[in-house]
């Protein structure tokens, strides 16, 4: 049996005084697309923030190994360039600072990291046109600051471009669906269903079913408490959507 | 002031008080203007208004004016300084307080308005309409310069008119100090976008102490750059009085990258009825820089508006302040001011104080402001660096998306473009470089 891509063991997280991860462990293999579901303050955003390095967050105990290796003892941008993407629940504003330019500096650091050449210019624009096309992005935007005045919804687009420019292999998209009207839900789904592929694997973290309508999840696991309390197939996201979460709590307690 | 200093200023001046130009002040005016300097003396380390203005190299350096340079010398000394020009703009350049007519077009080439370097004019040539307002010993360097100027442009604008004056200091063989002088008239319904800047400076030509007055008549609009991109161990005293007119409106941007110790001291007063005021204003600071900025705000008319918006980066060690003081008399009513200032510390000795202050005397007003502080914020950077981006690029990339909202208001596409290198340069930023090339 090969090693799963991303492989979770007891993780315990703590953010001051506060235990937030309870010892998670789950393996998410290459080619699977696994949903994370669980009520506010269940620590789903902290498993996503602990995966993509963001400081603030202390390990203290466990183990988090991607394509075979240590990933909690990379830095931030180290975990991004091997292939760890996380979409932002609420990304960021950067005025002045051009989405073009965030894209290709982006792209080519992870490039540089792998071992590949850089893209030129004009490679570049060829790219991430087409992506664009794809998450139907008008292309004025390349030359606006990041996120800059963007609407939570162009916001959330914005992140699913990033994505699928950067190509990672496992992407973790943190309540990528909220704030999302229909059409966009539907463009950003499409966005997604694009990277699914063998060598890829991606983490839904998410709230309601409605995106798993769209992007069909092969592993459901329901967070609670910091607890992973079950985990099923795509069926168990129908049941949440008619119990809530509330009959899998006293588990958790 | 230490009677020594007193003494040495008095002395300094009666050595060359016979070569000092007439028509740019009078004996009696530079006398009057010396006394106020001798009697205020130079602010003290508890005068909080200049807390963070280094003056002790005032205190040593030579304030008589530098000798003139030999031609050859100026403009040898000069042409590395020189910035690319700005396409559609007259060119003035003046060394060490004096026209350098070798470096500048043609005085008569001007359409819409006149530039006169005074000490070559005729003594008791008429000062054009209109009321300047006099120094206070917050811009007592101005007292200074009036004490000693060696020459001074004035700037008269009737039509549309758009101007590059360079006051550029460099070092002589002897000692002494460099007095830029400008006086700006823009007659009712002129239209000026005027350019100053200010460069070179350091070495044994120490001290650089810039007065400038502006008077805008009614209707009357100026769009102001102001550019202090003096040498790094510059030392740079600068004063700046406007008056506004009915309905005139001035938009001033003064943007400080050089110089080891710099002080500006602004004051505006909207005396006229709806005079617009709009003030940009950047300091970028790094190794142990010291910038000072002071933007007093004076509404006199009704129905006058101010908008400031102030963007400080500290790094290293340096120490930036800004202080903005906002005063809306009782004649102002239906006066609106707001300020925003923001300053951001990029290590751990660096300092940025922001003092907005707002001092009302009528009920009718509207006003706001705000001050923030602070290091870079985390949640921004690591989206940076969740994208792969290497903490350094991204902290440069960052820094620069903080003074993005003053360079927007730099309209003159080359003079934001060189503006953005300039900045560059300073903030040591690879990054923003490659994403502007």
């Amino acid at each position: 049996m090969t090693t799963p891509l991303l492989c979770i063991r007891d993780l315990r997280v703590r953010i001051g005084d506060r235990e937030v991860l309870k010892g998670i462990s789950l393996d998410v293999p290459a080619g699977e697309v696994h949903a994370i579901m669980g009520p506010n303050g269940s620590g789903k955003s902290s498993l996503s923030h602990v995966l993509a390095g963001k400081p603030g967050y202390e390990v203290t105990g466990g183990s988090v190994t991607f394509k075979g290796q240590d990933l909690l003892a990379l830095p931030p941008e180290e975990r991004a360039r091997e292939g760890v993407f996380l979409g932002f629940q609420y990304p960021v504003e950067i005025p002045g600072v051009n989405n073009a330019y965030l894209l290709k500096t982006a792209l080519n650091a992870a490039r540089r990291h792998r071992g590949l050449t850089e893209v030129d210019a004009f490679e570049f624009l060829t790219l991430v046109k087409a992506k664009m096309q794809l998450m139907k992005m008008d292309e004025a935007f390349l030359s606006r600051g990041v996120n800059e005045g963007f609407s939570g919804g162009e916001k959330k687009r914005n992140e699913i471009l990033q994505m699928l420019v950067l190509e990672p292999a496992l992407a973790v998209l943190d309540e990528t669906d909220s704030g999302l009207d229909i059409d966009a839900l539907k463009i950003v789904s499409a966005g997604i269903e694009t990277l699914r592929s063998p060598e890829r694997a991606i983490i839904l973290v998410t709230h309601y079913q409605r995106l798993l309508d769209h992007v069909a999840p092969d592993r459901v696991h329901v967070l609670a408490r910091g607890r992973i309390v079950r985990s099923g197939d795509a069926s168990l996201a129908l049941e949440l959507e008619q119990r809530g979460y509330d009959w899998l709590l006293d588990d958790a307690a | 002031m230490s009677a020594t200093f007193a003494q040495r200023l008095q002395l300094e001046h009666a050595e060359v008080a016979g070569s000092l130009p007439a028509a740019v002040a009078s004996s009696a005016q530079r006398a009057a203007a010396l006394q106020r300097v001798v009697e205020t003396g130079l602010p003290g380390l508890r005068d909080d208004a200049w807390r963070y203005t280094n003056l002790r190299p005032v205190e040593k350096a030579r304030v008589a004016p530098a000798p003139a340079l030999d031609d050859a010398t100026l403009l040898a000394g000069a042409a590395p300084l020189l910035p690319e020009p700005l396409a559609g703009f007259s060119r003035f350049v003046f060394v060490n307080g004096r026209f350098a007519a070798g470096l500048s077009a043609d005085l008569h080439s001007l359409s819409g308005g006149t530039l006169q370097a005074l000490a070559d004019a005729e003594v008791g040539d008429t000062r054009p309409a209109g009321q300047l307002l006099d120094a206070s010993a917050d811009e007592r360097f101005a007292w200074l310069n009036e004490a000693f100027a060696t020459d001074a442009a004035r700037l008269t604008v009737q039509g549309e008119l758009k101007v590059e004056l360079l006051f550029i200091t460099l070092p002589t063989p002897e000692c002494g100090a460099s007095y830029p002088r400008l006086e700006v008239h823009a007659a009712p319904h002129a239209s000026l976008t005027l350019v100053e800047r200010h460069l070179g400076g350091g070495g044994p030509t120490a001290l650089a102490a810039a007065s400038v007055q502006v008077q805008l008549g009614a209707q009357a609009v100026v769009e102001h750059y102001r550019l202090q991109a003096c040498a790094s161990d510059a030392v740079f005293q600068d004063s700046l009085l406007a008056m506004l007119d009915a309905d005139a409106a001035y938009t001033l941007s003064q943007l400080n990258l050089g110089g080891a110790s710099a002080r500006n001291s602004v004051r505006v007063r909207l005396a006229g009825e709806r005079a617009r005021l709009t003030i940009n204003g950047m300091s970028l600071a790094d190794g142990k820089r010291v910038l000072d900025t002071t933007f007093q705000v004076e509404h006199v008319g009704r129905s006058t508006t101010s908008q400031q918006l102030l963007r400080a980066i500290a790094n290293d060690q340096s120490g930036i302040g800004f202080n903005s003081r906002v005063e809306v008399y009782s004649s102002a009513g239906g006066a609106d001011s707001r300020q925003s200032l923001k300053g951001l510390i990029g290590g751990p000795g660096a300092e940025v104080n922001l003092r907005p202050q707002l001092e009302i005397s009528t009920d009718e007003v509207k006003a706001s402001h705000g001050a923030t502080t602070g290091a870079l914020d985390e949640n921004t950077l690591f989206y940076l660096l969740s994208r792969g981006l290497d903490p350094d690029t991204a902290r440069k990339l960052l820094e620069w998306a903080f003074i993005e909202d003053v360079m927007r208001c730099i309209t003159l596409p080359d003079l934001r473009r060189q503006v953005e290198l300039a900045t560059v340069d300073r903030l040591g930023n690879a990054a923003a470089r490659e994403a502007l090339l």
